[in-house]
C-alpha cells in the first residue's frame, strides 16, 4: 500500500512542478486529449448505432447526414487545433519547462558538496537521475494526459454497453480485471529478466567502446586485444540468448492469456457470440445495437491497452522521480552562515592546526593532524610522494571540503565564518586536472562572462595569457580572445595541445586581483623551455600575493620561502631548501635523485 | 527532369541500403526473417477475415436467417483460428525473435567492430569521419530492428490492401474513390510535412548540441572544481538561454509550416475518408439500392481499414529514407578502405636485428595547412639508444607514429631493414614495436590478458605474474586480493581490480617484459609522476628494453643525457642531432634548454659537490 502511495506522491508531485510553470500547456494539453477520449467513444460506438439504425430501421438519410456531418466537424476542429497546439505552443512551453528544471538542477548541482562526487552510490543514483532531467516533467503531464483521454474512452463506452447492453459490462469488467493483474505479474517477470541482462547488456556496450572511442585505437592497432574483445562480446550475448531462454516461457503464457483468453476470445468470440443470439435468435438488440456493441467492445479493447500502459508508465515515472527528490532532497552540509565574516581584500594569515581529513567510505584518513601557518606573501611549496595527500590539502584550503578534524584559519576566522563563494574567489588557482570550456578563450581565462567591448578586461586577459607564455600562440589566432574554444559547439572550434590548454589554465590564476595563487602541479605537460618561462612569469606575478605550490619538479619548488614534505597524510619535514638540504632527510634524497643525472652531465 | 531522375537514383540506393541490411539478416538467421515475413502476412490476414469475412457472414446471417449454430460454428472456428495465430506469433515475438536478433547483432557489429580497428588512427582525427561512425554504430542494433519491421509491416499492409482493393470492388467499385483521397494526401501534404519537419529539426540542431553539453558539464566531477571555483557556469548559462531562445525562433517560424502541414494531414487523410464513406454507403443502401443492408457495415469496415492500410504503405516509404540515410554511414563505413589495411598482404619481417630508416619524411594532418613534419631524415641502428627532445607540439608524437605505421606519411618513406614499410604486413610490422605510451589503458579483462595484450592460456598466468613482480606492481594487485586472473576496471564487474596510474603505467610497461619485440618505444611517463617514482619507472623502461633498439620522447633532459644520440625537434624540422656531449658542446638550442633546466639544481651541486 504504501508503494502505491508513493507512486502517487511522486507522480503527483512532478505534475505540481508542470502546473506551477506552464499552468496554460498542461491545461490545454489536458482539454485537447479529453477532446480526444470524448471523439472515440462517440464514433466507436454511438456514431455506428445512430447510423446503422438509420440505414436498416428508419431507412431515413438525414441522421446519417447528421452524424457524418458532426463526426466531420467534430474531427477537423480536434485534428486543426492539435496541429497547432502540438507543433508550436507546445514546443515552446516545453523548452521553457525544462530550462525552469534544468535552471533549478543545475544550481543544486553546483551547490551540491563537492565531496558528494566521491561517492558513487549517491552519485550514480541522484546526480545520473538529475542529468537525465530533459523531458521527464513533460513525460509525466503526457501520461496524466493519456490517462484521462482512455478513463474518459473506456468510462464513455461502458456507459453506453450499460444502456445497450448491461451484459457487456460484466464482460469487459471481466476482461479489464483480469487483464491488470496479468499485467503487474508480467511485469515483475520482465523487471526480473532486465536486471538479469543489465550487466551482460554493460559488458556489450562497454566493449563497444573501446572500439569506438580514439582513446584505446592505439592499443588495438599496436596489439592481437581485438580478437578477446570479441570473443567476450560473443559470450556477453550468448549469455543474453540464456537470459531470453530462460524468461520467455512465462512472458509468452502471460501473453496468450492477456492477449488471447482475456481479449480477443471473452471479448470477440464469447461477447460476440452472446450478442449474435441476442439479435438472430431473441431479437432483443437492434442491429444497430449489435454493430455499436460489437464494434465498442472492439475499441474497448484497444482503449483498455493503453490504459493499462499508463498505469504502468506511472510505476517507471516513480522509479525516476524518487531518485529525482533524492538529489533535489540533498541539503549541502556547507551551508553559509547567516552572518558571514568580511572577506579581506589583501592576503592575510592562513593557519592549519591539527587538521585531519578521511573520504567518506574511506576507513584510512588521507590527511592526519596537519600544522601549517603560511604568512601573508609568503611562497610555499608542498612537494611529496604521489597519494601523500598534497592534492586534498588545497582541496580542503580552497573549501571544497570541509576538515573532519582541526581547524583552518584565514585572517584569524574559521574559514567557515565567510561566505563559500567570497572565500574562494581570494584564490587564483591552476589545477593539474584542469578543463576548457565550450566558450571564447577570454572567457576560458577569465572564467566568467566576458564583453566583446570591455576593452580593460580583455587586456588584463591578454597580460595574463602572456605571463602564462601563451602570448605567441595568441598572436596566431585568426579571432584573438573571440576564439572559441572546443568542438562541442561547432566544428569550427579551436582544439589546443596538452601543454597550449595547460597554458590557458596557468593564465586563470594569473588573471584574477587574488591574495592567494595556487597551482597544483602546473608545468606537467609543459616542455622545459615553457616550464621555465612559468617560473619566472609566477615570481613577478606573485610579488604582492601569497603562492601555494604544489610540484615534482625540485627545481621549481626550490623558489619557495619554505617548502612543506608530505609523506602518507602527514608532514613530516618543512623548512627552506637549504635547511631541508642540510637536514638531509626525505627531501634532500628526492632532490637529489632528481639532480643526479643534470649534475653528472 | 533531372530532378525526378535525382528523386528516383535516390529513392534506388535508399532501398539497397535496406536490402543491405535485411541481406545481413538473412545471412545470420534465414528463418526469423522468413517468418517475420509470414507472420506479418498473417496478422493482416486475421484482421482482414475478422473484420469482413467474419462480420459479413455474422451480420448476413441476421438478413438470410441463417441458423444460430452456424454462426456459433463460424465464430468458435474463428477463434480457434486466432488462438494458433496468437500461441505462434508470441512463441516468435518473445522467444525465437530476440534470440535470432542477438545473433544478428553479434553479426553487424563484429563486421562493424573489425572495420573499428582497421581504419588508420588518421581517421579518429578527422571530426566528421568519426562523428559518422560512431553513430553508425551506436545505432546499428536499432536499426536493424526498424529495417525488418518496416519490411515485414510493409508486405503485410499490402497483403490487406491488395485483398481490402477485391472486396470493395466485389462491393461497390465506385466506392474505390474514398481510398484515393487519402493516398493524395499521402502524396502531396505528408510529404511536405515531412519535409518542415525536417527543416526544423535541422534548424535546432546546434541549440541541441548546446543544451546537451551544458546540461553534461553541470553534472560531470571532471569539471566540478571549477565550477566551483569561478563564475564560468554563468558563461554556460548564457549560451544555454540563447540556444533555448533560438529553438523557440525555430517553432514559431518553421513550426508554423509544420503545424499547417499536420493539420491538413490529418483533417483530409484521417478524418474526411470516413464520413464520406458514411454518407455514400448510406447512399448506396437506402437511394441506390446497389448494396444490402447488412453490407452497410461490411462496406464501412472495408473502407475505414483500407485508408488504415493506404497509411502504413506509404508510411513505409518514409520509414525506408530514414533508414536508408543511417545505413548509407555505416556502408560508406564499411566501404572505407584503410590506406593502411591490416589485411593487405605483404612480407613479413625476418628475425633480422632492425635498422630502421626514416628518409625525407613528412607528414600533415589531413585538413591542416601546414605540416607537422617535413624533411625527417633519420637512421637507428640495431642496439641503438635515441632521444626525441623538443618544444610541445613539435611533432614528436606524430614522429612515433609514423615509425609505427599508425601513420603513413604523406612525403618520404619510412624503411625496415631497407625495405618501405608498406611493403610489410601491417600486424606483423607492428610486432617489431613494443610501445609504452603516456596515456596507456587498460582492458576490462584479467589482468594476464592486459599484460600479454591477447587472450592469455591459464598456463601463462605464472610468467605474468612474473612480470607483474618485475615491474613492482604485483604486490599491490595481490594486497588487493588479486591475482592474474582478476579483471581490472570496475566497467561491469563491481568487484574488478582498480589501480592508480602510476600502477597502470607500470603494467603497460610490463607488457614490453613480455613481448618479444625488438625496437621499444617509449613516450617517457613523466607528467604525474613523483621523483622517487618516475626514477624508478625509468630504471625499469631500460631494464625492459634491454638488448632492444630503444627510442624515448624525453620531457626530462636529465634523462635525455643518457641516449646514445639525441634528436632535437622544432617547428617538425630536425633542429640538432649527436650525443649529449656533442650537442653540449656545440653550444646551440639543446645546451640552451639543459642550461636552463638544470640551472637550479646545477647551483645546488656546485655547493654541496
Amino acid at each position: 500500500m504504501g508503494k502505491r502511495a508513493e507512486i502517487i506522491r511522486n507522480n503527483w508531485f512532478m505534475l505540481g512542478y508542470v502546473f506551477r510553470v506552464v499552468p496554460r500547456y498542461a491545461v490545454v494539453h489536458l482539454f485537447m486529449q479529453a477532446l480526444f477520449g470524448l471523439f472515440d467513444v462517440m464514433w466507436g460506438i454511438l456514431l455506428i448505432k445512430l447510423v446503422v439504425d438509420a440505414v436498416t430501421i428508419s431507412q431515413s438519410f438525414t441522421p446519417v447526414l447528421l452524424a457524418a456531418g458532426g463526426y466531420l466537424l467534430y474531427g477537423s476542429l480536434i485534428q486543426i487545433a492539435a496541429g497547432y497546439v502540438y507543433e508550436i505552443f507546445a514546443p515552446i512551453q516545453l523548452q521553457k519547462l525544462d530550462k525552469a528544471m534544468q535552471e533549478e538542477l543545475f544550481v543544486k548541482a553546483i551547490k551540491m558538496d563537492y565531496s558528494r562526487y566521491h561517492n558513487p552510490e549517491f552519485f550514480n543514483q541522484f546526480v545520473w537521475a538529475a542529468s537525465q532531467t530533459e523531458g521527464k516533467a513533460a513525460a509525466v503531464l503526457d501520461h496524466a494526459a493519456a490517462l484521462l483521454k482512455n478513463i474518459i474512452t473506456v468510462s464513455g463506452i461502458l456507459t453506453a454497453l450499460l444502456v445497450l447492453n448491461p451484459l457487456g459490462v460484466v464482460v469487459v469488467l471481466v476482461g479489464m480485471a483480469a487483464r491488470f493483474i496479468i499485467t503487474v505479474y508480467s511485469n515483475k517477470v520482465r523487471f526480473r529478466s532486465e536486471l538479469e541482462s543489465k550487466p551482460l547488456e554493460r559488458k556489450k556496450s562497454y566493449i563497444s567502446r573501446v572500439f569506438y572511442l580514439p582513446d584505446y585505437a592505439k592499443e588495438l592497432r599496436t596489439s592481437r586485444i581485438a580478437a578477446p574483445l570479441m570473443d567476450d562480446y560473443g559470450d556477453a550475448n550468448g549469455a543474453m540468448q540464456q537470459v531470453v531462454r530462460k524468461y520467455s516461457p512465462r512472458i509468452i503464457v502471460l501473453q496468450v492469456l492477456n492477449n488471447y483468453v482475456f481479449r480477443v476470445l471473452l471479448m470477440d468470440g464469447v461477447y460476440f457470440a452472446y450478442t449474435a443470439y441476442q439479435v438472430i435468435v431473441l431479437h432483443t438488440i437492434s442491429y444497430g445495437t449489435f454493430a455499436a456493441v460489437t464494434n465498442g467492445v472492439w475499441t474497448m479493447g484497444w482503449s483498455l491497452n493503453n490504459l493499462i500502459d499508463s498505469v504502468t508508465a506511472f510505476q517507471k515515472n516513480n522509479l525516476y522521480i524518487r531518485k529525482l527528490r533524492g538529489f533535489l532532497e540533498e541539503e549541502p552540509q556547507m551551508a553559509d552562515s547567516s552572518h558571514p565574516a568580511v572577506m579581506p581584500e589583501s592576503p592575510k594569515e592562513i593557519k592549519l592546526s591539527n587538521v585531519s581529513f578521511t573520504y567518506e567510505n574511506s576507513g584510512k584518513p588521507t590527511l592526519v593532524d596537519i600544522n601549517m601557518t603560511i604568512r601573508p606573501k609568503e611562497k610555499i611549496a608542498i612537494v611529496g610522494y604521489n597519494g601523500a595527500g598534497k592534492s586534498t590539502l588545497i582541496k580542503l584550503l580552497l573549501r571544497l571540503y570541509d576538515v573532519t578534524e582541526g581547524e583552518i584559519v584565514y585572517d584569524s576566522k574559521n574559514i567557515k565564518a565567510y561566505r563559500a563563494e567570497d572565500y574562494r574567489a581570494q584564490f587564483g588557482v591552476a589545477f593539474q586536472d584542469f578543463q576548457l570550456f565550450a566558450a571564447s578563450l577570454a572567457e576560458n581565462v577569465w572564467m566568467d562572462q566576458v564583453a566583446e567591448g570591455d576593452r580593460e578586461l580583455n587586456a588584463r586577459v591578454v597580460q595574463a595569457l602572456h605571463k602564462a607564455d601563451f602570448g605567441e600562440r595568441l598572436s596566431r589566432l585568426n579571432r584573438g580572445l573571440q576564439t572559441e574554444l572546443t568542438r562541442e559547439f561547432s566544428d569550427e572550434g579551436q582544439i589546443f595541445s596538452g601543454g597550449e590548454a595547460q597554458k590557458i589554465a596557468i593564465a586563470r590564476a594569473f588573471v584574477r586581483p587574488c591574495s592567494v595563487l595556487i597551482l597544483d602541479e602546473p608545468s606537467s605537460a609543459l616542455d622545459p623551455i615553457s616550464e621555465y618561462n612559468l617560473n619566472r612569469a609566477m615570481l613577478e606575478a606573485a610579488g604582492d600575493k601569497t603562492v601555494i605550490f604544489i610540484s615534482h619538479r625540485l627545481s621549481t619548488t626550490r623558489l619557495a620561502d619554505r617548502i612543506y614534505m608530505m609523506e602518507h597524510g602527514k608532514i613530516i619535514e618543512s623548512g627552506s631548501h637549504d635547511e631541508l638540504m642540510r637536514l638531509n632527510g626525505s627531501y634532500a634524497h628526492l632532490f637529489q635523485l632528481q639532480a643526479g643525472r643534470y649534475q653528472t652531465a | 527532369m533531372a530532378s525526378k531522375k535525382d528523386t528516383y537514383r535516390q529513392l534506388r540506393s535508399y532501398w539497397s541500403n535496406n536490402m543491405f541490411f535485411l541481406g545481413i539478416a538473412y545471412r545470420t538467421a534465414p528463418r526469423r526473417v522468413v517468418l517475420q515475413f509470414i507472420l506479418s502476412m498473417l496478422n493482416y490476414g486475421i484482421d482482414y477475415l475478422y473484420a469482413i469475412l467474419f462480420v459479413s457472414y455474422v451480420f448476413g446471417a441476421v438478413e438470410h436467417g441463417t441458423p444460430y449454430s452456424h454462426v456459433l460454428i463460424f465464430i468458435a472456428a474463428m477463434m480457434s483460428l486466432s488462438f494458433l495465430l496468437t500461441l505462434v506469433y508470441e512463441w516468435f515475438d518473445k522467444r525465437y525473435k530476440p534470440v535470432c536478433d542477438l545473433k544478428i547483432s553479434q553479426e553487424l557489429n563484429r563486421m562493424l567492430f573489425e572495420k573499428a580497428s582497421e581504419v588508420e588512427l588518421a581517421c579518429y582525427e578527422d571530426a566528421e569521419f568519426y562523428d559518422k561512425y560512431t553513430r553508425a554504430g551506436n545505432e546499428a542494433d536499432t536499426r536493424m530492428a526498424g529495417v525488418l519491421d518496416n519490411m515485414t509491416n510493409f508486405f503485410g499492409a499490402l497483403t490487406s490492401f491488395v485483398l481490402l482493393i477485391f472486396t470493395v470492388i466485389y462491393l461497390d467499385p465506385i466506392a474505390l474513390i474514398f481510398m484515393i483521397l487519402p493516398a493524395v494526401t499521402k502524396l502531396t501534404i505528408t510529404v511536405r510535412r515531412n519535409q518542415a519537419l525536417y527543416d526544423l529539426n535541422k534548424a535546432n540542431t546546434s541549440p541541441v548540441r548546446v543544451s546537451k553539453y551544458v546540461n553534461r558539464i553541470a553534472y560531470l566531477e571532471s569539471f566540478a572544481k571549477e565550477l566551483r571555483l569561478s563564475n564560468i557556469f554563468r558563461v554556460m548559462l548564457g549560451r544555454y538561454d540563447q540556444a533555448v531562445g533560438q529553438m523557440r525562433g525555430n517553432f514559431l517560424v518553421l513550426g508554423r509550416r509544420v503545424a499547417k502541414y499536420r493539420a491538413l494531414d490529418d483533417v483530409f487523410g484521417r478524418i474526411l475518408p470516413f464520413p464520406l464513406a458514411i454518407m455514400y454507403a448510406a447512399l448506396s443502401v437506402l437511394v441506390l439500392h446497389r448494396i444490402k443492408a447488412f453490407q452497410f457495415i461490411v462496406m464501412l469496415n472495408a473502407i475505414n481499414n483500407l485508408s488504415r492500410s493506404v497509411a502504413e504503405v506509404s508510411g513505409f516509404f518514409t520509414k525506408l529514407q530514414e533508414n536508408g540515410i543511417y545505413i548509407e554511414n555505416v556502408r560508406e563505413f564499411l566501404r572505407y578502405e584503410p590506406v593502411i589495411s591490416e589485411k593487405q598482404a605483404g612480407i613479413k619481417p625476418d628475425g633480422e636485428e632492425p635498422r630502421l630508416e626514416l628518409d625525407q619524411v613528412g607528414f600533415t594532418y589531413s585538413g591542416a595547412s601546414n605540416p607537422i613534419l617535413s624533411g625527417i631524415s633519420l637512421k637507428v641502428e640495431p642496439g641503438e639508444k635515441i632521444a626525441l627532445v623538443g618544444h610541445n607540439g613539435a611533432g614528436k608524437s606524430t614522429l612515433i607514429k609514423l615509425m609505427m605505421r599508425l601513420y603513413d606519411p604523406t612525403e618520404g618513406v619510412v624503411r625496415l631493414n631497407g625495405v618501405a614499410a608498406g611493403q610489410y604486413e601491417v600486424q606483423g610490422y607492428r610486432e617489431v614495436f613494443g610501445t609504452v605510451f603516456q596515456d596507456c589503458k587498460v582492458m576490462a579483462m584479467p589482468v594476464a590478458d592486459n599484460v600479454f595484450m591477447r587472450r592469455a592460456s591459464e598456463g601463462e598466468y605464472k610468467q605474468a605474474e612474473e612480470v607483474l613482480e618485475t615491474v613492482g606492481v604485483y604486490s599491490k594487485i595481490s594486497s588487493l586480493g588479486g591475482s592474474a586472473a582478476s579483471v581490472m576496471t570496475r566497467e561491469f564487474d563491481d568487484q574488478g581490480l582498480v589501480l592508480s596510474g602510476g600502477e597502470v603505467q607500470k603494467i603497460s610497461i610490463g607488457r614490453l617484459f613480455a613481448s618479444d619485440s625488438r625496437i621499444a618505444i617509449l613516450d617517457e611517463p613523466s607528467s604525474a609522476l613523483d621523483p622517487v617514482a618516475e626514477y624508478q619507472m625509468f630504471e625499469l623502461l631500460l631494464q625492459a628494453s634491454e638488448g632492444r633498439t630503444v627510442i624515448f620522447i624525453s620531457h626530462r633532459l636529465s634523462s635525455a643525457a643518457l641516449a646514445d644520440r639525441i634528436v632535437l625537434l622544432e617547428h617538425g624540422r630536425i633542429a640538432e642531432t649527436g650525443s649529449h656531449d656533442e650537442l653540449m658542446a656545440r653550444g646551440g638550442k639543446y645546451a640552451d634548454m639543459f642550461h636552463k633546466q638544470a640551472a637550479y639544481y646545477k647551483e645546488e651541486a656546485l655547493n654541496i659537490g
